[in-house]
């Protein structure tokens, strides 16, 4: 079970196929907000511990940074030139990818000041 | 009257480490540029034309410019004429800006590039730019301060393009107080040195403590400069104020170390 | 590879939000065709997205690719829609609900619209004309304009722009009038002239007004820098590039800056 979950992970695919579906429903009236809400909660929960539970693969990313930016215990990095190394050798190139990234339950605080 | 002069005087007149040592310690005037350099030498106000004199091979561009009758050089000009045609170089430039403006430092840290901000550890937004290569430390209360730079013009530039960028998030922000705080330096002299012994010949300004931290602190008097000095005969100098300090400090300090030169 | 896992892990996080939301449903009295109806929605959203190879639905199964002609669950719970439309916008838009959704709930609820979900079914019930029903798709694939869902790939799969999330940085709304607008004492603090401009300035700006195409959502257990040298530990990551999905547990980030 992970120990934190997130709600930007609704910014996902997933995630963002789930919140239009349920705009949808608010829309057309079958379901209140209140319970898009519970099943949202219930998005990152799920998402969560079936992220833990069953995704194995390790990568590696390489790329030039061209801003990262650290306000909120969230950080964000625009890279260029990216390529990630997935498992069998396969590499997946984009010429800008960002990322974001929320602080892990394990975080290491580095030691800057 | 030159500083030079009686930096290189000493250079080749080897006075003695004790007269050194007075000079750095017990030189008790306010620092005035003009005479403070000035090392005990026999003739405290050479001629003026002893600059030519005894320039020699390694300062040939400065002996060519000094004329006949002694219009004063920039200090940078006599000592970038110094021994043995070494010049420190300007690694490090801290300078500070006060922006005059009270600033939300979240709403910086949202909204500007390669900016971070973690007020549990730090209270400042931590900025950097890549042209001049410089890191920023900028404060709710609008004071700035900004390391990294190399030359006194870089530090400026710098300082007014992090006061630009919060300005364009929509602060009030002025560009003032600049202030260069602190000019490190370093080279190296390319000869060991013995540190022992210059560590205990000049024990007033010395503290050696190899098992702590392998170079000599010395801290010079006059100028008002802290010099690490390496075994290997690198050198950092840190605590200047104006380049003119590193420079006169390391010319001071070399006629030193070649006393202690490893044989 | 990781795009492989892709459909299995997306119908397991399907799944266990369906199955552990029911008693919600029930709690609020919600019929369970609902359930099924936003399982459905969900699923088709997903696999029009193409973000992976995704098994073709089961022919028997709710989840045929959405829309398709208005189905005898649909018709229970939507034939009577501007009696629940009216309650939905009565709904203070703040309560308990984050940022954004309460936005895109807003969004819906100005206009009187049906909502494009239901083309055919409002085609009959409501007076509208049928192409307004295209007009403000803002929120996922226009059922209408294809006769096959699938073939939604050329639209952008999650059109809320994704820079809406509040997590997301947003561009500073704020200009300063007063740049330039200084008294011509051209002294020394004023710094409005083209050297207080960073080079690059404009360009990143463009840059970032952008909406995010390739965008990794993801945790991070560590990051340092030693000059311009970065490296970071990220975790449970789902990356989108190039129109797919990738996921990994773990990432180890090396940039340059």
């Amino acid at each position: 079970m992970a120990s934190a979950y997130y709600e930007f992970y609704r910014g996902s695919s997933i995630g963002m196929a789930l919140t239009d579906s349920l705009d949808e429903l608010i829309t057309s009236g079958a379901i209140t907000p209140q319970l898009a809400m519970k099943v949202l909660q219930q998005f990152d929960k799920s998402l969560a511990d079936t992220m833990v539970k069953q995704v194995k693969a390790k990568t590696t990313l390489k790329g030039h940074l061209k801003t990262y930016r650290l306000c909120d215990d969230v950080w964000t990095f625009i890279v260029q030139q990216a390529s990630f190394k997935m498992e069998q050798n396969e590499v997946i190139l984009t010429p800008r990818i960002k990322i974001i990234a929320c602080k892990n339950g394990d975080a290491i605080e580095a030691g800057k000041k | 009257m030159s500083f030079a002069l009686p930096a290189r005087q000493v250079t080749f007149g080897r006075p003695s480490a004790y007269q050194q040592q007075q000079q750095h310690g017990l030189g008790g005037n306010p620092y005035q540029p003009q005479n403070g350099l000035a090392l005990p030498g026999p003739h405290p106000h050479p001629p003026p034309a002893a600059p030519n004199a005894v320039a020699g091979p390694s300062t040939p561009p400065a002996a060519a410019a000094v004329p006949s009758t002694p219009v004063p050089l920039t200090l940078e000009q006599q000592h970038i004429t110094a021994v043995e045609g070494i010049v420190p170089t300007l690694q490090n430039i801290v300078a500070t800006v006060n922006l005059d403006c009270r600033l939300d430092l979240k709403t910086i840290a949202l909204h500007a590039r390669n900016a971070e901000y973690n007020p549990k550890r730090f209270a400042a937004v931590i900025m950097r730019i890549r042209d001049p290569k410089t890191t920023a430390l900028i404060f709710a209360s609008g004071k700035m301060v900004v390391t990294g730079a190399k030359s006194e013009d870089d530090s400026r530039l710098a300082s007014r393009k992090y006061a630009r960028i919060v300005q364009k998030l929509g602060f009030d922000a002025k560009f003032s107080e600049f202030k260069i705080q602190n000019i490190v330096g370093s080279c190296d002299v390319k000869f060991p040195i013995r540190l022992e012994g210059l560590a205990y010949s000049h024990g007033q300004f010395s503290s050696y403590e190899p098992e702590l931290f392998p170079g000599l602190i010395y801290r010079m008097i006059k100028p008002k400069v802290v010099l690490l000095i390496f075994v290997s005969g690198k050198i950092v100098l840190t605590g200047a104020k104006v380049r003119e300090e590193i420079y006169t400090a390391f010319n001071t300090i070399y006629t030193v170390l070649c006393e202690f030169r490893k044989p | 590879m990781s795009n492989k896992v892709v459909p299995s892990i997306y119908r397991a996080v399907i799944d266990d939000v369906i199955a552990s939301i029911r008693p919600a449903f029930e709690e609020f009295g919600v019929a369970d065709d609902v359930l099924h109806e936003l399982q459905s929605k969900w699923e088709s959203k997903v696999i029009a997205s193409r973000v992976a190879d995704f098994e073709p639905p089961q022919p028997a199964a709710p989840h045929h690719p959405y829309p398709t002609l208005p189905n005898a669950n649909y018709g229970i719970s939507y034939v009577p829609p501007s009696p629940a439309q009216s309650r939905v916008k009565n709904e203070p838009p703040n309560t308990g609900v984050d940022a954004r959704y309460a936005l895109a709930t807003a969004q819906y609820a100005l206009p009187p619209l049906p909502g494009p979900s239901f083309p055919g079914l409002s085609a009959n019930t409501l007076p509208f004309p049928a192409s307004l029903y295209r007009l403000p798709q803002t929120d996922g694939p226009a059922g209408s304009e294809d006769d096959d869902d699938d073939d939604d790939d050329d639209l952008e799969p999650a059109p809320m722009p994704r820079t809406a999330h509040p997590s997301l940085p947003q561009p500073a709304a704020r200009g300063n009038p007063k740049a330039g607008a200084e008294d011509a004492d051209a002294d020394a603090e004023a710094i409005n002239s083209d050297l207080d401009d960073s080079d690059t300035e404009n360009e990143e700006e463009n840059e970032e007004a952008q909406p995010e195409s390739d965008i990794v959502f993801c945790t991070y257990e560590r990051v340092a820098r030693v000059k311009n040298k970065w490296k970071c530990v990220l975790k449970d990551g789902m990356i989108h590039t190039g129109g797919k999905d990738y996921l990994f547990q773990r990432c180890t980030g090396e940039f340059e800056w």
